[in-house]
């Protein structure tokens, strides 16, 4: 008999379910109306923040100042872009939310789990299928932020830098990770409730929560608020970038990712956890 | 003697304090059909559930060839296929589609899980839609589908909750002949549950009788109905008038629906025979028919369920 924790196997066969979910959630995504209206929002949000945007007066009295402002407004489109974007997080939240609730809701998740199915690979299947859905969302608005920087800066600063691809990719993955999170947190409000407006409706709650009290008290050491995207736009990512700091201390990006991704797991392990427990009436 | 598939112990389960299965003992067969009869609110429902692992049972034991279905779900669910009684709702999804989900999550490969998902659509007679979305079918479409859908893999056991619920008169005898062919398989266990009496009769040989959450009896139909007959018969006659007069004259209690007489009892069908064959060819009347009113099943049924409420009632006061 196998009383030892360490002694723990992967099942055989365990993981083909995470792809098959993965992809189907994926294709499913792509077939709905609200992928559609999500994918238009993330197009023409850019778009028209663009056209919000002043122009910012450089004078050029050293080509490093120029650089500064120049990468600064760079952070500041990429900050109105977030900003507005809490709108997209409530969409995110309703793309989300009742990816579980809504399978409980109309017995979709009793069929899949009639097949010889892991929980964690319902779990993780959603967690991917979702997650690559967000990355073909983030595609219109991170494109428009690297032509924007081209348009605006180019014909200026010939000798500038402006954000380049692979700046555009770690903005990319960066972001997607934060999204991540979010991701994580409304499958685990999703698989709380049996209905999916429950779920919605919490979900969207606890994003104001979290908002509401990062914005306050989650200061670490170093002064970055990493529970507040503000910062991470204010701090983060100009660091990032450009090398530039608008806070004093230096942000700690290790420091970040191992958050981002300690949070994520978190709530996936509860999301499986609850699921694993779950009665399906 | 054969081996069990299912085994449920002293299993109960309640919900919020109240119980919906309650000392449930049973023990199916391998390779039979075995009926969960019992009107609604039974516990049928929720005895389906506890066998696939989608609830846990408050106490007792369940086992389907010797496992646990909660703890070793997985494992279990290899082998059962499961009919739930609500119909399919992946809406956007085509038949086709849907089955090579269900495929591939059995672990065969795409190609395969398209092969046996359009070989099955054929055999439940959903080969026309396999390019139609789930949303735009019949209830009984989609029940069909649920039918397919348990069918992936040939399982071992199948476990269908109320297979003929929503389908037509045709679809329901189809469905019916589909389940009695799969009696052919000496190797397949079939669980149905149905509050529909003559579908349990016609498509299982093993039944156990539920009532407000307990098996009030259980096993082989013939042997649990030998010895039980409706004391209640219609009879179809040339002269239903004269017949009914003669009946009400030798003080059995009868009645007539158009050309039909019922007679409400007979407790000595050997004194009904002595007298009434001479009177009726003194009178000129041809007995066409005689048959109990209600078959056996249903009168054990009728008998056991009638018996548990009048215990309860017993109880209350």
């Amino acid at each position: 008999m196998n009383n030892n924790f360490l002694d723990f196997k992967i099942p055989d066969n365990y993981g083909k379910g995470i792809i098959i979910i993965a992809s189907d959630t994926f294709k499913s995504f792509l077939r709905e109306k609200r992928f559609y209206i999500s994918f238009a929002y993330y197009f023409v949000l850019p778009l028209f923040l663009l056209f919000l945007q002043s122009a910012e007066l450089v004078v050029q009295t050293g080509t490093g100042i120029a650089i500064y402002y120049a990468q600064l407004n760079t952070a500041n489109f990429v900050k109105t872009l977030f900003l507005t974007l809490f709108p997209g997080q409530i969409f995110l939240a309703i793309l989300c939310s009742d990816q579980i609730a809504s399978g409980i809701e109309n017995d979709t998740l009793s069929l899949i789990l009639s097949k010889p199915t892991y929980h964690s690979e319902i779990v993780l299947g959603k967690f991917f299928g979702l997650v690559s859905i967000l990355a073909i969302l983030q595609i219109p608005s991170l494109s428009f932020v690297y032509y924007y920087n081209l348009i605006r800066y180019d014909a200026d600063f010939p000798f500038a830098f402006y954000t380049s691809l692979d700046e555009v990719v770690v903005m990319f993955i960066l972001i997607l990770l934060l999204q991540s999170m979010i991701i994580g947190l409304t499958l685990m409000i999703s698989s709380i409730f049996d209905r999916s407006l429950y779920a919605i409706l919490s979900s969207i709650l606890s994003l104001f929560i979290i908002s509401s009290i990062s914005n306050n008290q989650t200061n670490l050491e170093d002064g970055i608020n990493y529970f507040n995207l503000g910062d991470y736009i204010d701090a983060i990512l100009p660091a990032i970038f450009f090398n530039l700091n608008k806070l004093d201390p230096e942000p700690n990006i290790t420091l970040l990712l191992f958050l981002v991704l300690f949070l994520i797991s978190l709530f996936l392990f509860f999301t499986n956890l609850i699921l694993n427990r779950k009665e399906l009436f | 003697m054969r081996d069990n598939a299912i085994e449920i112990k002293g299993v109960s389960k309640f919900v919020d304090g109240k119980p919906i299965v309650y000392r449930v003992n049973l023990e199916v067969p391998k390779g039979t059909l075995y009926g969960l009869l019992g009107p609604n609110g039974a516990g049928k429902s929720t005895t389906i559930k506890l066998l696939t692992g989608r609830i846990r049972p408050s106490s007792g034991k369940i086992r389907i060839n010797g496992m646990d279905p909660w703890k070793d779900r997985v494992r279990v669910n290899s082998m059962i296929g499961y009919l739930p009684q609500n119909s399919i709702q992946y809406q956007e999804k085509t038949v086709i589609d849907f089955m090579v989900l269900m495929g591939k999550l059995i672990g065969k490969n795409k190609y395969d899980a398209k092969k046996d998902g359009r070989d099955i659509l054929d055999q439940v007679g959903l080969g026309r839609f396999e390019d139609m979305k789930i949303g735009k079918l019949s209830g009984g479409e989609k029940q069909r589908l649920g039918f397919a859908n348990a069918l992936i893999g040939d399982p071992e056991i199948l476990i269908l909750d109320e297979p003929t619920a929503s389908l037509d008169p045709a679809g329901r005898v189809y469905v019916m002949n589909l389940i009695k062919s799969l009696s052919e398989d000496d190797s397949k266990t079939v669980v149905i549950s149905s509050h529909i009496l003559p579908e349990i009769r016609r498509m299982t040989n093993h039944v156990a009788i539920m009532s407000e959450g307990s098996v009030l009896t259980s096993g082989n139909i013939h042997e649990l109905t030998k010895d039980v007959y409706d004391k209640e018969y219609e009879l179809r006659t040339n002269k239903p008038s004269d017949l009914l007069n003669i009946l009400h004259n030798n003080n059995y209690s009868a009645y007539q629906e158009k050309d039909r007489i019922f007679i409400d009892e007979i407790h000595s069908l050997e004194e009904f025979w002595s007298i009434l064959p001479k009177l009726c060819s003194e009178k000129g009347i041809e007995i066409r028919s005689m048959i109990p009113k209600r078959d056996s099943l249903e009168t054990l049924f009728l008998d056991l369920v009638n018996k548990k409420q009048r215990q309860k009632e017993e109880i209350n006061e």
